[in-house]
């Protein structure tokens, strides 16, 4: 199953769409670190709502997932590189 | 390098719910170490009235960051059904346990189904369409900008002009016919040269006015 994760960047406001909504995902799992890394900025942070596009009821179920996979070392807390 | 073991169907035991559990065990354990601590913990959930659904093993991954002074870890995922009384002794046993570096119990939705996922792959992204650039950085077209004309000369050269002319205008005074003599030669002679000429003939006419024997001081 491939899942299509466009930046809605290029969309204006009206027309952007959740991507986890477009594609029917109901469960975001905490092992799938290639669709988290989508939602996650350069520096290891959470992207907000208004530059990811997500909706409110999958943003709260995607920071848990990530905070998740942050827990088990499958995604780093900060960028190493930047402290140093 | 991961294996997926997928229990055959059974009913459900009444009251038990889905739960999955993530281990993270020390990279210095060997394979045999492994199998056997593995199975000495499937064993004790099965004494416990609980059943192994499904179990997935990583193997060995590196860690996002550094856990207990190790750098790798060896990943193991089972989805588990527990009965709830038990769930509190699980975990009390895997904090105890030396070999585990960090484990994580989460309860799953009701018909939830266990999906693998590849983490090593890359991620794909789509590539960049490279714009031709608008200006060239080659070295002719910055030699030609330098080559423009230059406008300072011909100011130089009006200026010279009206000086020669006004020394003219003393001269007409006392030798009118050295002047046409002289105006005729500047006309003939290209502009640019005016000036050495000038001087030239300039000398020669003080010369023949000091030495003449009309001038009187």
């Amino acid at each position: 199953m491939s899942v299509i994760f466009s930046t809605n960047q290029k969309h204006s406001l009206g027309k952007r769409r959740c991507a986890f909504c477009t594609n029917q995902m109901k469960y975001i799992d905490y092992k799938d670190i290639r669709t988290l890394k989508y939602f996650i900025d350069g520096f290891q942070r959470i992207k907000p709502r208004y530059y990811s596009g997500v909706c409110l009821r999958h943003q709260k179920a995607l920071s848990g997932a990530i905070k998740r996979a942050r827990e088990m070392a499958l995604i780093p807390f900060v960028n190493k590189y930047v402290n140093k | 390098m991961t294996k997926v073991k997928t229990a055959t169907p059974q009913e459900v035991g009444a009251g038990d719910s889905l739960y999955e559990l993530m281990l993270i065990l020390s990279p210095d354990l060997r394979e045999s170490e492994i199998k056997k601590k593995l199975k000495e913990l499937t064993d004790m959930i099965e004494k416990a009235d609980g059943r192994v659904v499904t179990e997935d093993f990583w193997g060995r991954r590196n860690l996002a960051y550094r856990l207990k002074r190790h750098n790798e870890g060896i990943y193991m995922v089972y989805n588990l059904e527990l009965p709830g009384a038990f769930l509190k002794e699980l975990k009390q046993h895997l904090r105890i346990e030396k070999e585990v570096l960090r484990s994580m119990i989460i309860k799953l939705p009701a018909g939830h189904a266990y999906t693998k996922y590849d983490l090593d792959a890359p991620v794909e992204l789509k590539e960049r369409k490279e714009k031709p650039k608008k200006y060239s950085t080659k070295n002719e077209n910055i030699s030609i900008k330098h080559n423009a004309p230059i406008i300072a000369p011909k100011k130089k050269a009006e200026e010279v002009k009206e000086e020669t002319e006004e020394v003219k205008e003393e001269m007409s005074a006392e030798e009118p016919e050295k002047k046409e003599k002289a105006g005729k030669d500047k006309k003939a002679e290209p502009k640019r040269e005016e000036k050495e000429i000038d001087e030239s003939e300039l000398d020669k006419k003080l010369d023949a006015i000091i030495g003449g024997e009309d001038f009187n001081l």
